[in-house]
């Protein structure tokens, strides 16, 4: 029974990197797409915005100006799905000129130390 | 001969240079889809002489929530002016 049950409540850590902005490509929508399935499966997940993934978490995007889904708009919702691990890379904001104040939900800025530590920890790694 | 040059792609996936590089003083840029993330970043059209015109396209950047985060010399434009300043310039040049 033992091995039976482990295999069942396997918990894997996954950290997801998105790194594109949100409507150019389909990449931003396919990593949530991913992160909310890993976190319904109740995998430990990690979602980290850095590079041009940044772009994803600007206040007031209004994406039915371009016939799309608001990316932003499914992203404050994360937290219902019990993704709570969100994080922004520091450098990659600054890089852009932006603050806290222009994201739509409080994400904690790491350090690419943090991130690299991050990454080590992780049994999988997706980025996209 | 006047050019309009579009660009469609983030300054950090796009290196801007040659296209600002070969603007005469007819010419103008227009920052479309993902381009228009360049307009809140000072870097990535400082080598631009101030008295280029600069566009960005309006739908997107509400879709990006970008409209009161960028340049203020950068015009915004909807879809029809779009049409118009391609009509008012030679060429178009897409730096895709």
């Amino acid at each position: 029974m033992g091995d039976k049950l482990r295999a069942k409540t396997n918990k894997k850590h996954f950290t997801f990197l998105t790194r594109r902005a949100p409507y150019g490509s389909g990449n931003a929508q396919l990593c949530l797409d991913m992160v909310l399935a890993c976190s319904i499966y109740d995998q430990d997940v990690s979602y980290v915005f850095l590079e041009d993934g940044v772009f994803q978490l600007l206040n007031d995007q209004q994406a039915d100006s371009i016939s799309n889904k608001t990316l932003g708009k499914a992203l404050e919702t994360l937290e219902l799905y019990g993704v709570e691990k969100v994080y922004v890379s520091a450098k990659s904001m600054t890089q852009r000129g932006l603050t806290p104040d222009d994201l739509i939900l409080p994400v904690e800025q790491i350090s690419t130390e943090v991130l690299s530590q991050l990454i080590n920890q992780s049994n999988c790694v997706f980025n996209l | 001969m006047s050019c309009l040059h579009t660009i469609n792609k983030t300054s950090l996936l796009h290196d801007m240079d040659t296209c600002i590089s070969i603007l005469t003083p007819d010419d103008a840029i227009l920052f479309i889809e993902d381009g228009v993330y360049c307009c809140i970043d000072d870097n990535s059209i400082k080598g631009a002489v101030p008295g280029f015109k600069f566009y960005a396209q309006l739908e997107d950047l509400q879709a990006r929530g970008l409209v009161g985060k960028i340049r203020s010399d950068i015009k915004s434009v909807n879809y029809d002016e779009f049409v118009q300043l391609c009509c008012a310039h030679k060429k178009v040049v897409s730096w895709f």
